[in-house]
This record gives structure tokens, C-alpha cells and sequence, in this order.
């Protein structure tokens, strides 16, 4: 019995070590990221620190990633376009690293969906799309106070760099969102709008709030947005316009309700929208 | 508490210690810890339904003992009955009230008479097909003799509830087990190694295995009508390595539990993917049930023995049986009314005991007679497997009429397909493990060919990191809902 424990001890100690370090390699050699859950987040964030000759920056979500995807780039438009689980304090950190790369460009366009401002760094997928990406020392110093406190209240936001979780998809199921379900603003998205827009004004560029089509089915959702905070963020005007230029579109072109089934059918009509 | 859960992890390790500790207190106290053990691990499914397998242990204990005192055959008779009926009746209310009340108020209507029934919220209590199957087998196997009834409550009341097998089988019988519970256990270096090794394999079979396949085999099924009959016949596909990575994955992680507690239940699957033939094919797969009902409906009904119209209705019988006990849908029961089609034409030309032996018994690979057997053999299950999978039988003959179809000649098409490629080829590293180890009782037994005790460690360690990979999204067990 006594060397059954003791095996079992010394070959539970080399499995762990054995995982760690195997996944160790995998994030050094970045074969982890074949096939990995928001790839092209670490696309994005690797793309951000690359100078480039486009006039135009693209910062969205998953339904603006769809029209321009963060392998695109032509010389005119470039895209980091991700998902809302990383929150507008992602997107800003984006930006931030863009232009500290010496990228200067003539417009950036936020293309998000309305529900997607709602992200307080409090979904699920914050752990694996947030945390794991951007919570750094680099980053850290951009924190505000709202966004160390959310961060703090996620289950296990101390060990997403160990190797054998950062290497994976695994993230710990938890659910903090306890905003109303009208909310349209989050505290860290009234922040960080702000903070982008005065990034952008620093270096001459003109900040553009812009929606993917939605779903004609949510039109009655929209309505009932609680849209008062928008002048926290001082940028009333873009949102007047913002929704104003909402194109709803049927319900059977979507998979889920939100993405497109084929993106491509809408491509120039949205491109010459996003670009005008 | 699902066996590939943290808290399970947690269990085991203590129960394992806790187990061992009372070795010198002698095998009453470690029954006894079983028991509270057992209950504990039950009562974290559900701990309302405890009641029915304490009541169910104290009925088929008490009838086991009068049976020994009774030797008058109308009073036996009527003690097996109670027992029979006590532990059919639990089972057919909870599985079948709601699917006997629908088909007959269904029965009805086909006869343009409307009558009203209200059917029942009724939860099926965890384990119940495997340990009423279990006591039915003691009580059963008293009464013919064949076994002397235990005066020992507890370790009778350990042998209904042993944990490792209680909630998924393997269905054991009381000539097997119960007798391990009066011999005193004593703790093996190598049954205990054997039993990690049995877990770990389990484990790979369910996490990486079945948990892949069960993404795909849900997508295509789940949207079936929008596939082509290439992506349809892949997600047949799918779900057959589901099922087999799910169940058997279960089974293996259920006996190697039991190998630490010092404890040796039977085989359950012994790769049935490599049969020549359906009689094959049911020798191997779910052996516990498949004897079970040998034993005790296809032999009491007759067997093979009379004519031939006997022989036909007496497998009919046992494989619509077969498929009932899955569960209260007439899929299940078309699912073995097919596999009944399957095995007659074998029993009836006697050609149902022509592969008995492992095949490619003497060589490395099949011959071609064999690897024939195996393609067809192989092919047959998967079609009868869509047919059990499906959400009705009309879904079934869409969902096949789909696969044979034009377009079974194009390229299957569905979202993630580098992800399913892996996952088939995790499936053939399985095939190929499962292959060298065809002559042990689980994929990985005869793993002693290698020598070195480091290289050997190298391999399980790489298994280990292979799981945690390549786990796929948690599924519930799949017979858990049977």
C-alpha cells in the first residue's frame, strides 16, 4: 500500500508537471492557437502593434468581425475587429497600441451592435476572451477602478497565465451580469467610449459609431434601451446618428439571431455605408 | 456525481484511504463503509430516490430469506413475484406510465375515440434499469437454486448499491459479486495499478472520445434535414463512437474503481467493433444486460430449443426487450425488433457460434474473410444505431433516406471540420490501441509488452496530457438516462 500512495503521489506530481509543461511549449511555439477559441484576438493584438498604411482603423464585435475580419487588410481599411467579450476597455487597448505603433490614420469606426455595449467584463466568456488575451502588466495600467473591481470578482483571475489553462478554452462558469435587462450603457463602456474618443481626438482622428444590420425581430428591444447615459460619454451626436443609420434586416438571414448566415450577400452595400 | 468530475476526484481518494484503513477491522466494517459510501455517492444524483433502493434491498433480502425457508413451489412462486413485481413495478412507473398512457390514449384515437389520461412529471431515479436488473438476477437465481441467500443485510445492501457499478452497470450477478463481499480483501499492488490503468483508459474513451463525437452526432442530428447524405452518414458515424466511448468508457472506469476497493466485476465490452457478425456483435457489446436477459427471458422462454417459429418469436422477444429497457420510445423498440432481423438469419442457418475466438487470433492483422465480417458487421450496427439515436421513427427513415441518397457521393459539409477530422483521428488511435490490446480485457490491460517501467509511465503520462487536450465539452453518460 505504502508504494501504491507513493507511486500514485510521484505520478500525480509528473502528470502535472508533464501538462504544464507541454503546454508551456505549445504557448512558446504558438502551435496552441490552431484551431483555439478567438484566435484572432491574439491575431488582432499581434496585428495592433504593426504598422500599417491604411487610413482606416475597424474596432467591432463578432457581427462587425464578419464583414471585415482580422486577416483582412487592404491598403486603405484595417481591421481589428473581435468580440464583445473583450469589452470596449479591449477595444481601446487596441487603439491605444495601434497608435503608440506609429499608425496614423484618418478615421476609426466602432462597428458594434447596440446589445453589445452592455459587456461590463461580467459574461462567462470574459475569462477566456478578456483575461487571457489582455490582462497583463503591459495593460494594467490602463485600468480604471470599475474594471480592476470586475476583474476581481472573476472565479480564478489569478492563474489564467498558467500554462495548462491559457493554453486551452477552459474558463470557469460564473454569471456577475445583475444589470437590467434595458441597460444599453455599461460603467466600463461609458468609460472607455470616452477614453477612445479623446485617444482618437489626440491624434487627429475622427471617431465613427456605425451598427451591423440587425435583426428586424429586435427593433421592439431597442426600443426599449434605456439611452440615458449616452451623455456620460459626450458623444451624443454619434449616437443620434449611430441610430439613425440602423439597417434591420429579416430574421432568416441570421443563424442565431445575431450573425449573419452569409455576411458576403450584404458586403458592398455595408462597406459603402461603413465607409461613407 | 459524474466519475469524470472534480468531485468525484475528490471522492474516490478519500473513500479509497478511508476503505483501506478499516482492512484491519475486518471485510464487515469495510462492507458497511461501502454501503454508507454507496448511499452517499447515490444521494448526490438524487437523494429522494435513496428510499427506493433501500426498499428495494430490504424487499428482495427478505424475500431471498424466506425463500430459503420455504419449500412449498406455489408459496416460493408468490415470493418470487412479490420480488418481481416489487422491483418491475418501480421500473415500469417511473420509465414506462407516461409512454404506455401516450400510446394508448394514441390507440384510441385511431379509432376516432377521444379519451382523456393525464400523464405524470415523473423523473427517472438514476440507476434504476441496472440495480433493479441486479437484485431481480439474486432473487431469481435463490429461488432456482442456484444460490444460498445472504443472512448478511449489509453486505447484501452493499452488493445492491457498490457505487462504482450502481448507477450504469456493469449489472452484476450475486454468484459473481456478493461472495467477494465475505472474502476478506486484502490490498493488491498490481489489482490496484490494474484498476488506475482501467480508469485512465475510461476516462480517454468517455472525455476525449465520446464528448467529441457527441458534438458532431448532435449537430448533424439535431439539424439532420439540412445535410447532405455524406454529413449525415458521418454523423452516424459520430454517434457510434459516442455511444461505445460513452458507455464502455463508463464500464472500464467502473470495473477499475472496483479493482481498488479490491473487487472484480465482469467484463462489459469486449470490443465489439471487431466482430465478424451480429451473434458476435452480442456476445461482446453490453455483455452484462445481453446475459442478463439470456439467462433469465430467452432461456426460460425456450432459446433455440423447439421450432422454428419459437426460436423466431423467443428473439423478437428478447431484443424488442432489449431495445424496451433503453427507454419508453418506439425507437428503442424498432432498434432491437432490427437487431432481432439481424441475428435470426445467423441463429436459424446455425451460424451463431461460428466466431467465438478473438479475431486475427494468431496474426497482426484480420484476414480478408474477417475484415469483410468486420466492415459489414460494423456497417449494420451503425445503421441500427441511427435508428436509436433519432428523436422518432420518422426522424429515423428521414435521417437514413437522407444517408442513401445522391448525395452521399459529395463532400460532407458542416461548420468545425478540422475539429471533426481530429476527432476521427482520435477515434483511430483508439481503434489502433483497442486492436493491440483486442486479447485483454480492456484496450490498455496487456500494456506490459512494454517492459520498461519509464517507458511505460511516458505512455500513461501522454495519455494523461492526451485527455486533458483533447477532452471535448462535458456530456452527460449517456445510459444514465436509461
Amino acid at each position: 500500500m505504502k508504494k501504491f500512495i507513493r507511486h500514485i503521489i510521484l505520478f500525480s506530481l509528473l502528470a502535472i508537471a508533464f501538462v504544464e509543461a507541454t503546454c508551456a511549449f505549445l504557448i512558446y511555439t504558438e502551435v496552441y492557437l490552431f484551431n483555439y477559441p478567438g484566435k484572432y484576438i491574439y491575431e488582432a493584438i499581434k496585428k495592433s502593434k504593426v504598422k500599417s498604411k491604411a487610413k482606416t482603423l475597424i474596432l467591432g464585435d463578432s457581427v462587425g468581425r464578419q464583414f471585415f475580419p482580422v486577416n483582412s487588410s487592404s491598403d486603405s481599411i484595417n481591421s481589428l475587429a473581435t468580440n464583445q467579450a473583450i469589452g470596449l476597455i479591449g477595444q481601446y487597448l487596441l487603439l491605444n497600441n495601434y497608435l503608440k505603433a506609429g499608425n496614423q490614420i484618418d478615421e476609426v469606426i466602432l462597428l458594434y451592435t447596440p446589445f453589445s455595449f452592455k459587456d461590463n467584463l461580467d459574461q462567462e466568456f470574459t475569462y477566456h476572451y478578456f483575461l487571457k488575451p489582455f490582462d497583463n502588466e503591459q495593460n494594467s495600467p490602463y485600468y480604471s477602478a470599475t474594471v480592476r473591481e470586475q476583474i476581481a470578482k472573476i472565479p480564478y483571475h489569478q492563474f489564467h497565465q498558467l500554462p495548462h489553462i491559457k493554453a486551452t478554452s477552459w474558463a470557469p462558469k460564473f454569471e456577475l451580469d445583475s444589470s437590467p435587462n434595458n441597460t444599453f450603457l455599461s460603467p466600463i463602456a461609458i468609460d472607455y467610449l470616452s477614453r477612445i474618443k479623446t485617444l482618437a481626438n489626440q491624434h487627429n482622428c475622427q471617431l465613427k459609431l456605425i451598427s451591423p444590420p440587425i435583426n428586424i425581430a429586435k427593433r421592439e428591444l431597442l426600443k426599449q434601451l434605456d439611452l440615458s447615459t449616452i451623455s456620460e460619454t459626450n458623444l451624443e451626436t454619434k449616437f443620434q446618428k449611430y441610430f439613425a443609420t440602423i439597417t434591420y434586416v429579416d430574421s432568416t438571414l441570421f443563424v442565431d439571431g445575431i450573425h449573419l448566415k452569409d455576411p458576403e450577400r450584404m458586403m458592398s452595400q455595408f462597406k459603402q455605408k461603413v465607409l461613407n | 456525481m459524474l466519475f469524470n468530475s472534480i468531485d468525484f476526484a475528490i471522492f474516490l481518494p478519500i473513500a479509497f484511504s478511508l476503505y483501506w484503513l478499516l482492512q484491519k477491522s475486518g471485510n464487515k466494517l469495510q462492507n458497511a463503509f461501502i454501503v454508507v459510501a454507496s448511499y452517499y455517492f447515490y444521494s448526490c444524483w438524487d437523494w429522494r430516490f435513496l428510499s427506493l433502493i433501500i426498499f428495494s434491498t430490504i424487499v428482495d433480502y427478505s424475500v431471498g430469506l424466506a425463500l430459503s425457508r420455504e419449500k412449498k413451489k406455489l408459496e416460493r412462486q408468490l415470493l418470487l413475484w412479490t420480488s418481481i413485481t416489487v422491483n418491475l413495478g418501480f421500473l415500469g412507473f417511473f420509465k414506462y406510465y407516461n409512454f404506455f398512457l401516450d400510446n394508448f390514449i394514441e390507440s384510441f384515437k385511431f379509432f376516432d375515440q377521444q379519451i382523456s389520461g393525464n400523464t405524470l412529471n415523473i423523473i427517472l431515479p438514476v440507476g434504476i434499469s441496472f440495480y433493479t436488473f441486479q437484485t431481480l438476477s439474486y432473487t431469481i437465481d435463490v429461488y432456482k437454486r442456484k444460490i444460498e441467500p445472504t443472512r448478511d443485510f449489509i453486505a447484501f445492501s452493499a452488493f445492491v448499491s457498490f457505487f462504482p457499478q450502481l448507477v450504469a452497470g456493469p449489472i452484476e450477478r450475486a454468484s459473481n459479486l456478493l461472495p467477494q463481499f465475505f472474502t476478506p480483501r486484502r490490498f493488491d499492488y498490481s489489482q490496484a495499478v490494474n484498476g488506475l490503468r482501467q480508469i485512465l483508459w475510461g476516462l480517454l474513451k468517455k472525455m476525449v472520445i465520446a464528448d467529441n463525437c457527441a458534438e458532431y452526432a448532435n449537430l448533424i442530428f439535431n439539424n439532420s434535414a439540412q445535410y447532405s447524405g455524406s454529413t449525415l452518414a458521418l454523423g452516424a458515424l459520430f454517434f457510434t463512437f459516442q455511444i461505445y466511448g460513452d458507455f464502455s468508457g463508463y464500464s472500464d472506469i467502473a470495473i477499475g474503481t472496483a479493482r481498488l476497493f479490491g473487487f472484480n466485476l465482469k467484463q462489459n465490452f469486449a470490443f465489439p467493433y471487431f466482430s465478424r457478425d451480429m451473434a458476435e456483435f452480442w456476445r461482446r457489446w453490453h455483455i452484462s444486460l445481453s446475459t442478463w436477459f439470456r439467462d433469465y427471458l430467452y432461456i426460460p422462454l425456450g432459446g433455440s430449443r423447439g421450432t422454428i417459429l419459437n426460436q423466431i418469436k423467443n428473439v423478437f422477444i428478447i431484443f424488442i426487450f432489449s431495445g424496451l429497457w433503453h427507454g419508453a420510445n418506439w425507437t428503442f423498440i424498432v432498434w432491437g425488433a432490427i437487431n432481432a432481423l439481424y441475428f435470426l438469419p445467423l441463429l436459424l442457418l446455425k451460424r451463431n457460434k461460428v466466431n467465438t475466438n478473438i479475431i486475427a487470433q494468431n496474426s497482426l492483422l484480420p484476414n480478408f474473410k474477417e475484415l469483410i465480417g468486420m466492415l459489414l458487421t460494423f456497417s449494420l450496427t451503425v445503421i441500427a444505431w441511427v435508428v436509436f439515436r433519432a428523436d422518432s421513427l420518422a426522424h429515423a427513415c428521414d435521417y437514413l433516406s437522407g444517408i442513401f441518397s445522391m448525395s452521399l457521393i459529395s463532400v460532407p459539409d458542416f461548420p468545425d471540420r478540422i475539429h471533426a477530422f481530429s476527432t476521427l483521428l482520435l477515434v483511430l488511435f483508439l481503434l489502433i490501441i483497442e486492436w493491440i490490446g483486442r486479447r485483454g480485457q480492456y484496450g490498455l490491460e496487456r500494456i506490459d509488452f512494454i517492459k520498461s517501467k519509464p517507458l511505460r509511465w511516458c505512455f500513461y503520462l501522454i495519455l494523461v496530457f492526451v485527455i486533458y487536450w483533447f477532452k471535448g465539452s462535458t456530456q452527460e453518460f449517456i445510459y444514465f438516462q436509461f
